[in-house]
Parts: C-alpha cells; sequence; structure tokens
C-alpha cells in the first residue's frame, strides 16, 4: 500500500470521528423556520448551486465599506425624495397628511414670514405664483404627502436601498457571530455598526416602516446596532458579544433578515 | 410515507405534511451543514435558510430527481454561498501552504493532531471541502455529490482527489501517527 492508499485508507476510518456533529435540534429549528416564513417570502436564490470554480472574485472588506456607505447616502437620498415636499422649500408640506377640511392646510407661500422658522429659507411671497404649485393644495389638500403620480418610482427605489441596507446588516451579524466563534472582538464593527444604526432610523422615520413585519424588524436591528455601537476597542474579551448575539438569536433577527425579500 | 405525496399535501397547504419532510431530511442536511461551517450556530442557520428556501420554490420541484436530492442542491448552495460571506467578510480564508508551514514550524509546540486536521481541512477550497466532506465524512456517493453541487461524477472524484491530496501535504509531518 503506497503512501496515498494509506493516507486514504486511514482518512476514511478518521474521517467519520472527525468533528461528529451533535443531534439536530428539530424543534428549534422548525420554530425558527416556521417563524421566518410567516415574516414573509425569502431572497431568491441561483436556482442552480454555485460552483466554486466559477465563484467571484473576492470582494475585500474594504469594498464592504464603501458599498456600505454608498448604501446609507442612496437610501437617504431616496427617503429625502419620498418625503420632500413639492415645492422643496420649508418643513410644513412634510409634517403627514392634513385633515380634509383642516386649516392646516395652508400653502406654505400663504404664511407670513415671521411665522416661518428660522432658517427655513426663501418663500415666495403670496402675490407671486409659485413655479410649482403644491399638489396639497385646494382639492387635493387631503392627499397623502407622497406624490401619487410617480408613487412606484420612489417605492421601487427604496426596496433597492432598504434591500442593500439589510444585506449589509445581515454582514455585519454574521461578522459579529464570526468574531465571537473566533474569540475575538474587533475594533471596527462599532464604527460599521453606526453608520448602519443612522440608516436603519432613517428607515423608521419614514414611510417604509409602514409595513408592519419591516418595522418589527427595524426595531429589532436598532436595538441590536445600538448594542454593538456602544462596545469598546478590540478586546479579548467577547462577554459583550456573547451578550448581543443571544439577543440576536432570541429574536431570530437573521433569520427574519434573510426571510425579508427586498421586494417585501 | 412517500415524499410525492407529503410534497402534494404540502403544496395543498398542509402543515403537518411540511413537518414530516422537514423530519425526514433534515438530519442529513444538518449534519452536512455542521460539518461543512463546523459550529452549531452556522449550522443551524444554514439548515433553517436550506429548508425556508426549499418551501418556499416546492412549487419548483418537478420530481424529476428525488426529492432528497432536489433539497441538497438547494442546501448545497446555502452553505457555498454562507461561508462565502463569512470569508469574505472576516478575510479568513488561510493558504492551505501557509497553514502546512505554520503547522511545520510548529510541529514540536503543537503536536495536536486534531486541531491541525481541522486547520487543515478549513483551509481546503470550499468546493473541495464540500466534496471532501461529503464524501469521507458523510458517505455521500460521488453520483449523490454530483448531482448536489451540479457537477460532473468524474469532477466529483477529481476534486476529492485533489482534496486528499492537499490533505496530504499539509499534515506530512504527521504521517507516522496516522497508523
Amino acid at each position: 500500500m503506497n503512501e496515498r492508499e494509506d493516507f486514504d485508507a486511514q482518512w476514511s476510518a478518521r474521517a467519520g470521528r472527525h468533528n461528529p456533529p451533535p443531534p439536530a435540534p428539530r424543534d428549534e429549528m422548525w420554530a425558527a423556520i416556521k417563524a421566518a416564513r410567516v415574516a414573509g417570502p425569502v431572497q431568491p436564490e441561483p436556482k442552480t448551486p454555485t460552483s466554486p470554480l466559477h465563484a467571484p472574485r473576492r470582494v475585500r472588506p474594504a469594498v464592504w465599506w464603501v458599498t456600505g456607505i454608498a448604501a446609507a447616502a442612496v437610501l437617504g437620498a431616496v427617503l429625502g425624495r419620498w418625503t420632500a415636499p413639492e415645492n422643496g422649500t420649508g418643513p410644513l408640506a412634510a409634517r403627514g397628511p392634513a385633515e380634509p377640511g383642516s386649516t392646516v392646510v395652508a400653502r406654505a407661500d400663504q404664511l407670513p414670514p415671521k411665522e416661518l422658522p428660522d432658517g427655513v429659507g426663501t418663500v415666495p411671497p403670496a402675490t407671486q405664483p409659485s413655479p410649482r404649485p403644491s399638489p396639497r393644495v385646494g382639492a387635493a389638500a387631503a392627499a397623502p404627502a407622497t406624490r401619487d403620480g410617480d408613487r412606484g418610482a420612489p417605492n421601487r427605489a427604496y426596496r433597492v436601498a432598504a434591500a442593500q441596507h439589510l444585506a449589509m446588516t445581515e454582514a455585519l451579524l454574521v461578522t459579529l457571530r464570526a468574531d465571537l466563534q473566533a474569540g475575538r472582538q474587533d475594533s471596527t464593527i462599532a464604527k460599521w455598526a453606526t453608520g448602519l444604526l443612522s440608516t436603519t432610523r432613517l428607515m423608521m422615520d419614514s414611510p417604509a416602516s409602514q409595513d408592519p413585519q419591516l418595522r418589527r424588524l427595524l426595531e429589532d436591528l436598532e436595538l441590536v446596532l445600538v448594542q454593538i455601537a456602544r462596545l469598546q476597542a478590540a478586546t479579548a474579551d467577547t462577554t459583550e458579544l456573547r451578550i448581543i448575539d443571544e439577543a440576536v438569536r432570541r429574536r431570530q433577527v437573521l433569520t427574519r433578515l434573510r426571510a425579508m425579500a427586498p421586494g417585501a | 410515507m412517500d415524499d410525492q405525496i407529503l410534497i402534494a399535501r404540502a403544496l395543498a397547504g398542509d402543515s403537518d405534511a411540511e413537518r414530516a419532510l422537514y423530519d425526514a431530511h433534515v438530519d442529513r442536511i444538518y449534519r452536512l451543514a455542521y460539518r461543512f461551517a463546523g459550529s452549531d450556530d452556522l449550522a443551524r442557520d444554514f439548515t433553517q435558510d436550506t429548508f425556508i428556501r426549499a418551501f418556499a420554490r416546492l412549487r419548483e420541484f418537478r420530481g424529476e430527481s428525488a426529492f432528497s436530492t432536489w433539497l441538497h442542491q438547494v442546501g448545497v448552495s446555502v452553505m457555498l454561498n454562507g461561508m462565502k460571506k463569512v470569508k469574505r467578510l472576516r478575510n479568513s480564508e488561510v493558504a492551505l501552504e501557509h497553514a502546512a508551514t505554520v503547522g511545520a514550524r510548529h510541529r514540536e509546540a503543537e503536536p495536536d493532531l486534531k486541531r491541525r486536521l481541522t486547520e487543515a481541512i478549513d483551509a481546503l477550497p470550499d468546493g473541495y471541502r464540500m466534496v471532501f466532506l461529503m464524501h469521507d465524512a458523510e458517505g455521500y456517493t460521488h453520483v449523490e455529490i454530483a448531482a448536489a453541487l451540479g457537477i460532473q461524477p468524474g469532477t466529483s472524484k477529481a476534486q476529492l482527489s485533489r482534496a486528499r491530496e492537499k490533505l496530504r501535504v499539509a499534515l506530512k509531518d504527521f504521517a507516522g501517527d496516522w497508523a
């Protein structure tokens, strides 16, 4: 028996004993699966298995950072466009839908300048026609703050931005778990979480949070991200990481994140 | 009960049938996920993801292969992609040559074959590692591996051979300990 055959024979005997899996925690996993399926549809996966031989080139961690910042910027822009008033001047039109018949439906350009808060900007005088009359004036006063005419476009743009954000957050939580298993704590993870926390709060304050499933997920993400953002510098003590990971597990955050489709 | 009957009932909304399908296959998926991921946490995640995706796409299952084969295709895809994410983010892949060098240097100080074995297996490229673990650790045939990975059985054999070759190199200073 040559060296190769000897190794193969020895390995066959050892392989089954090496790192033997424990019994599958059937009921726990089934509960998580049910919860995730209730939460929403899953993100599409390629229909054919991804061959590692054709795997894309490895993306350096720095690219993730840049991607994250870009995603946050895109999301901010999308949310800004979505919630901004048509005339793009003051905050009045962005205060949400007015009640029909309410006296609060006056246009910004109908208010005297002294009633405007400081720093709002220039308001055209009432005698000058606004270049783009607000759709919330007159008969349209009771319309919601979003622009009905092009509602589809911001929705689509939002979904893309939301999907990017959820993917980045999932990446962070996976990294956190990997850190925990490796018994280390990365000094950059808190900074990373801080950026994602800002984006999460932007989403929570946007009309996107009207989706109750996404809202609940964002609320849980906010709690987790706050804890990660408060982590101290790199240390070998992983107690805090363990507590955070326990919270992630208890709330099934990762499973719900993965189950939340981009278009949900 | 036959998988086909369970699938038909599951598609009709019978949650008991879904659970029965899950119970019938979860152990093999979890074992493979555990071998591949090396930890209970990731194995749970991968197993859960596999079944979530499989149930979501159950209508796409045409019965052209066994349900177990189709489920393994889904599972292997989830595991490979999941591990890519973990490794990509942490840049934790250690080149096998490096692992071998490190192992050789510390042969005297760290004679722990089990740990070295784990490191050497972890250092295998994911594709080789999957084939290796499926065949040598979990006893899948090359036909089953090929179906799960979407490759030819001959490719599976070749990848297993290369994986073993890399392990032989990485563990050559332990050659005497095998006996």
